[in-house]
């Protein structure tokens, strides 16, 4: 191959704290009138208590049911009714909401969001209606889906020791319906606070006018009591742990697997992420080579490095063909893993990962949507890199501790942590009815 | 600041920004391959989509899912490499290169960094040019499809698209959304060679390509990389239009242990090139294609049946569909498409506001541009034009041609295309919980999950 120029290519932004102590990341980038106004707030699952699971999830749909000045409904249309997409997401490690507008409409994007954050109000009949919404909600994601509960939930359960990592975001049923408006209102006062919380707005704006929108609009909202941390400190696990579950829906066996790792600023973590791509990303990866194309086992390999700010977890999801059987499937995974910490990765292979990874930044790894090419994906970067690690420059700087990983590093971390007394084996029987088996 | 200072209005925006159009350069490489450039260099990355005219509406009557095969068998090696060499070299690119087809065209999708733009190029020439369908390959990828066809019969959602296709076609081959196990197994390296053979040439294809690369150069790679490549005049009569419904009709899917209805509800729609098919998609938006919508804030907001509830315009070359869509529990599935149905009649009775239209309209034309902003988003719209045979101004006059629907123009679209009396109405469920639930509404027809 010729020699080749790679365009060196860098997010501009910049970092700012204001009086009631709330983070704003600013990255300005005027090629489409589009503008991103991402609001992360420091709280999640790992927050809730026995017997609330689920709540973080149910509370961010509470979020769109009115405050002070924006009544039920007008959240949706304020933004829609001018152009503009809007959502949230609550995970284990913190809940996001994000307004994307033509850039003219900053200003309305910063008010909804302020208001909410200064006043919610939720009253009993809206808590029972977006419980009754969260309910179906994990209805048609976990409750009627094959392998969703399996792989999404009791995986989880098992891996982790620690209830605040090991809990689910959607949570069950009983504990949404022992929400209380009172717990609405304590959770509000509690984590939705500024001094807990990270703007980030990417796209098409002046810094200078949306800090003075910002401190209009935010300003004022005062600050609260930092929130006692949450101890997500997971014990050393000390020899395998393995189940085996009957998935009512599912017409196929399959395997899922978990090991604990370390949390997402660790220095492993790096040469984990690497792992992931040699052994799961793109049909040369080993593992898809070998059970999906040598051994014609298995129908789908997925899985890799889920890092969280906590322990993560590196897993391995299989859906098998049934004249394949479970040891058959767990030897193959194991002696690809093997493999890795015995004769380690070539230069090459870690190479093309590492090519993988760079693509990654732009394409964006879920559909397209959150990669460095829109104003949704370089806010939503920055806000998690200000919140979770304390510095939004690593949005340019960290892609540089991937390409400084050695082979010698990558082979290291699979025999730290991929080892047999360290992982969680999940045996899941297919038991649809009506299925010729 | 104090409290007196909190701005209980909603700011007025400020002065609107141009959206700069995505400029497109077009020209012929190697021998008759059409291209469109749209040169972006706002990140070092080249999408690319090749489009072919052959999907699977194209399939043989005998042989549903061959288009779909044909495309998955593409990838997995060629007259050079076998699949896991080809792979690797596709990935040591930092490439993404995948094909699949859907009803009316095929598409070889690829990613990669713009410094490694050209070795992908040959890449790409070599699977549309000299794929192997090597036999283990072929023989390993029908068993896998089959086993995934029996997977997706598990998976409500699928239940319930296969069933209203069948409903809504007819003897249509858009009738067809999976290939049957017969099929499949009828299925050899030749009838895929034909296939590919008589579909993946020049003039029945498209390259579209978004990224950072200019014309002059991107011109020379393709001519190398594309040089040989054969136009054989391919052309595809299309087929006898569906059957247009009368009556509304229930047709319920039984799948035992659903804690869930899955809802479809619908029927015909105009083509993307009709003239009312903008101002159905603007009604449609109204209705159920946005969170603010008709039936999001009915169905979700005030009577929490649903988390998903919504409505969707299909866009294919020969016939398209109007569809209403939920999953709600069993008990209130009655309640649930009584609603769905009402909002339709409202519609036909009393049409829209010039308030909720003007929302509506700036919700189009905003999404229109946030779609510009990936390379992605480009080339699909650009795919859009192409496939759809839209006027080649569509992107360029779309917000114009937004802009313009009337009150007047909603009214007429909705009397003359949506028919709440005439809808099919597909469940995915326990027939014996929702049967009688959903009686009312239409003759009913009961199939079991499993066929």
């Amino acid at each position: 191959m010729a020699a080749k120029t790679v365009v060196p290519f860098s997010v501009p932004f910049s970092l700012h704290t204001i009086e009631n102590g709330m983070r704003v990341v600013l990255s300005e980038d005027h090629s489409v009138p589009v503008v991103a106004v991402v609001v992360l707030y420091d709280v999640g699952a790992r927050n809730e208590p026995p017997g609330r699971t689920g709540f973080a999830h149910l509370f961010e749909h509470m979020m769109f049911q009115g405050s002070a000045n924006v009544k039920k409904g007008e959240f949706y249309t304020y933004v829609e009714d001018n152009g503009g997409v809007l959502n949230g997401m609550t995970s284990n490690d913190f809940t996001i909401y994000f307004e994307v507008m033509p850039s003219n409409q900053l200003e309305l994007a910063l008010w909804l969001e302020a208001d909410r954050m200064r006043s919610l109000q939720v009253n009993q009949e809206n808590l029972d209606n977006q419980r009754e919404v969260v309910k179906e909600e994990k209805r048609l994601r976990v409750d009627n889906q094959p392998f969703s509960y399996a792989r999404g939930i009791l995986l989880y359960e098992l891996a982790y020791d620690n209830f605040a990592n090991a809990h689910s975001v959607i949570g069950s049923m009983e504990d949404l319906d022992a929400a209380t408006l009172e717990d609405v209102q304590r959770f509000f006062r509690t984590y939705y606070a500024p001094n807990n919380a990270v703007l980030a707005i990417a796209g098409d704006f002046d810094s200078e006018q949306a800090l003075e929108w910002v401190r209009k609009h935010f300003g004022d909202i005062p600050p609260q009591e930092p929130p006692q941390p949450v101890d997500v400190s997971e014990p050393e696990r000390k020899g395998e742990k393995r189940a085996t579950y009957t998935d009512r829906l599912a017409n196929l066996p399959a395997i899922a697997m978990a090991w604990k790792v370390p949390p997402r600023h660790s220095p492993e973590r790096y040469a984990l992420a690497l792992l992931d791509r040699i052994l799961f990303s793109g049909e040369s990866a080993r593992l898809h080579q070998r059970l999906v194309k040598r051994e014609k086992s298995a129908l789908g390999v997925s899985g890799g490095l889920e890092d969280r700010r906590g322990p993560g977890l590196f897993t391995a999801f299989v859906v098998f063909k049934p004249d394949s059987d479970f040891p058959q499937i767990e030897q193959s995974v194991t002696a690809e893993i093997e493999a890795v910490q015995q004769k380690g990765v070539t230069p090459r292979e870690l190479q093309r990962a590492k090519n993988q990874l760079r693509a990654e930044r732009y394409r964006g790894v879920w559909g397209g949507l959150y990669g460095l090419q829109t104003p949704l994906g370089r806010a939503m970067e920055l806000a998690y890199h200000a919140l979770f690690d304390g510095d939004p420059a690593l949005i340019n700087t960290e892609l540089q501790r991937y390409l400084d990983v050695t082979p010698e590093e990558v082979r290291d971390v699979a025999r730290r942590f991929l080892t047999r007394n360290n992982r969680t084996v999940l045996h899941i029987l297919p038991g649809a009815t009506g299925v010729e088996q | 600041m104090n409290r007196a200072d909190v701005v209980t209005t909603p700011p007025p925006p400020s002065a609107l920004r141009p959206l700069v159009l995505p400029r497109r350069e077009e020209f012929t490489a190697a021998d008759g391959l059409r291209v469109i450039l749209v040169e972006d260099r706002r990140v070092p990355f080249v999408t690319l989509r090749l489009v072919v005219r052959a999907g699977s509406a194209h399939d043989p009557a005998d042989l549903p899912g061959l288009a779909a095969l044909t495309a998955h068998c593409l990838t997995q090696g060629t007259q050079k490499r076998k699949s896991f060499q080809f792979a690797w070299a596709v990935e040591e690119l930092g490439a993404t290169l995948e094909a699949h087809a859907n009803r009316d065209y095929s598409t070889l999708s690829a990613t990669v960094l713009a410094e490694n733009l050209n070795p992908l190029l040959k890449l790409m020439a070599e699977t549309v040019m000299q794929p192997a369908f090597a036999p283990d390959e072929v023989e390993l990828a029908k068993e896998n499809t089959i086993q995934t066809l029996r997977y997706q019969r598990t998976q409500p959602s699928f239940l319930a698209r296969e069933r209203y296709a069948q409903v809504l076609f007819g003897n249509h081959p858009y009738s067809r959304i999976a290939p049957t196990e017969e099929s499949v197994v009828a299925m050899t390296p030749d009838t895929l060679r034909q296939f590919h053979a008589g579909n993946y040439t020049p003039d029945n294809s498209l390259l579209v390509v978004v990224g950072a690369v200019e014309a002059s150069p991107l011109r020379k790679a393709l001519d190398k990389a594309f040089a040989g490549w054969q136009s054989q005049g391919v052309t595809h009569a299309p087929h006898e239009p569906p059957p247009l419904r009368q009556r509304r009709t229930v047709h319920l899917v039984d799948r035992p242990g659903s804690v869930q209805v899955n809802l479809l509800i619908g029927h015909l729609a105009p083509r993307p090139n009709d003239p009312d098919f903008l101002a159905l998609e603007v009604t449609n938006t109204a209705l159920g294609g946005r969170a603010g919508s008709r039936l999001f804030m009915n169905v979700r907001e005030q009577k929490g049946f649903a988390y998903d509830v919504g409505s969707h315009l299909s866009e294919h070359r020969e016939a398209s569909s109007f569809s209403m869509s939920a999953q709600v529990r069993p008990e209130v599935v009655g309640e649930a498409v009584e609603e769905m149905l009402r909002e339709v009649e409202v519609l036909r009775r009393e049409g829209i506001t010039e308030s909720e239209l003007d929302s509506t309209k700036n919700y189009l034309n905003g999404t229109f541009s946030i779609r510009l902003s990936t390379q992605g988003g480009i080339a699909g719209e650009i795919v859009a034009i192409e496939m759809l045979e839209l006027p080649r101004d569509s992107m360029e006059t779309y917000r114009e041609r937004v802009r313009s629907i009337t009150p007047e123009t909603v009214r007429q679209v909705v009397q003359r295309h949506l028919f709440p009396d005439r809808m099919a109405i597909v469940a995915v469920g326990e027939v014996e919980r929702i049967q009688p639930l959903l009686e009312p509404f239409g003759e009913v027809e009961v199939r079991p999950a499993m066929m």
